[in-house]
């Protein structure tokens, strides 16, 4: 019994660590044809909250305006170029909010879009 | 002579370990959650100045994704019911327009022109149906 809980305490404890992840909590929208990618590539990640108030916008954990998101985005940075970005939103973010996200990045070199969805 | 006691082992007292590991062990069940891993769903996205693939020939259809999230196609409304769009009639009518465009020898496309207020779980029902209906060319009308 001893051994099954020592089991059990280390699988909460590294379940625990995997979910603080350096993005904030939001719910997902539901698909039916994404699939969860066996190798993440290097990309960067942005989400939208809404808290039912006028939508934030975060890259990765931190928070920043749509004007200067570009700037911070790796492929801007030079060294690191990212090919896609993550979008990150919840399933009833409007289509005015995601779009305004979706102009701005147009002007970037950015080459693909994922959306963030769960699995059904 | 006198015989010598045999040495008493060491014991270790395991229980409050025990009492430790217990308690580390309810706190790690409560504080941890099971989060679902999440998935991709390409996105048709085309950057300013990327330059486009030459389509010789090309039918394109506008999809509405309208305020309430119905799909409107033609003159034809299909209802979104939070998984699909009314019912199999939408996807059977996407599959007969990619069908007659492979007869015709063209190249299936779709523009999605969401309006303002779509919701984007309804947006991504789309592109899931759209997708199941091996529909792969599709960008966003702006």
């Amino acid at each position: 019994m001893i051994d099954m809980v020592f089991l059990l305490l280390v699988f909460f404890m590294t379940v625990s660590t995997m979910a603080r992840d350096a993005r904030p909590d939001t719910e997902l929208p539901v698909s039916g044809t994404a699939t969860v990618p066996v190798e993440v590539p290097l990309r960067d990640i942005v989400t939208l909250v809404g808290d039912g108030g006028p939508y934030r916008i975060f890259r990765d954990n931190r928070e920043t305006r749509l004007a200067e998101l570009p700037g911070l985005l790796h492929g801007a940075q030079g060294a690191v170029h990212s090919e896609e970005l993550f979008l990150r939103g919840p399933p009833d973010l409007p289509w005015k909010n995601l779009s305004k996200v979706l102009e701005v990045l147009r002007q970037t070199s950015l080459e693909g879009l994922v959306f963030a969805t769960v699995e059904e | 002579m006198r015989q010598r006691r045999p040495m008493a082992s060491p014991e270790i007292p395991i229980a409050p370990m025990i009492d430790c590991v217990f308690l580390m062990l309810v706190y790690f069940m409560t504080t941890s959650s099971l989060e679902k891993s999440e998935a991709d769903l390409e996105a048709p996205f085309r950057a300013a100045g990327m330059a486009s693939d030459p389509l010789p020939a090309v039918d394109e259809q506008e999809l509405v994704l309208a305020h309430d999230n119905a799909v409107l196609w033609n003159g034809s409304r299909f209802p979104y019911d939070g998984r699909g769009f009314g019912g199999n009639a939408f996807p059977t009518r996407l599959k007969a327009f990619r069908e007659s465009c492979a007869a015709a020898g063209t190249e299936a496309m779709i523009g999605i022109a969401p309006e303002p207020e779509a919701a984007h779980q309804a947006l991504v029902s789309l592109l899931d149906t759209l997708h199941s209906s091996g529909l792969e060319r599709i960008h966003f009308r702006h």
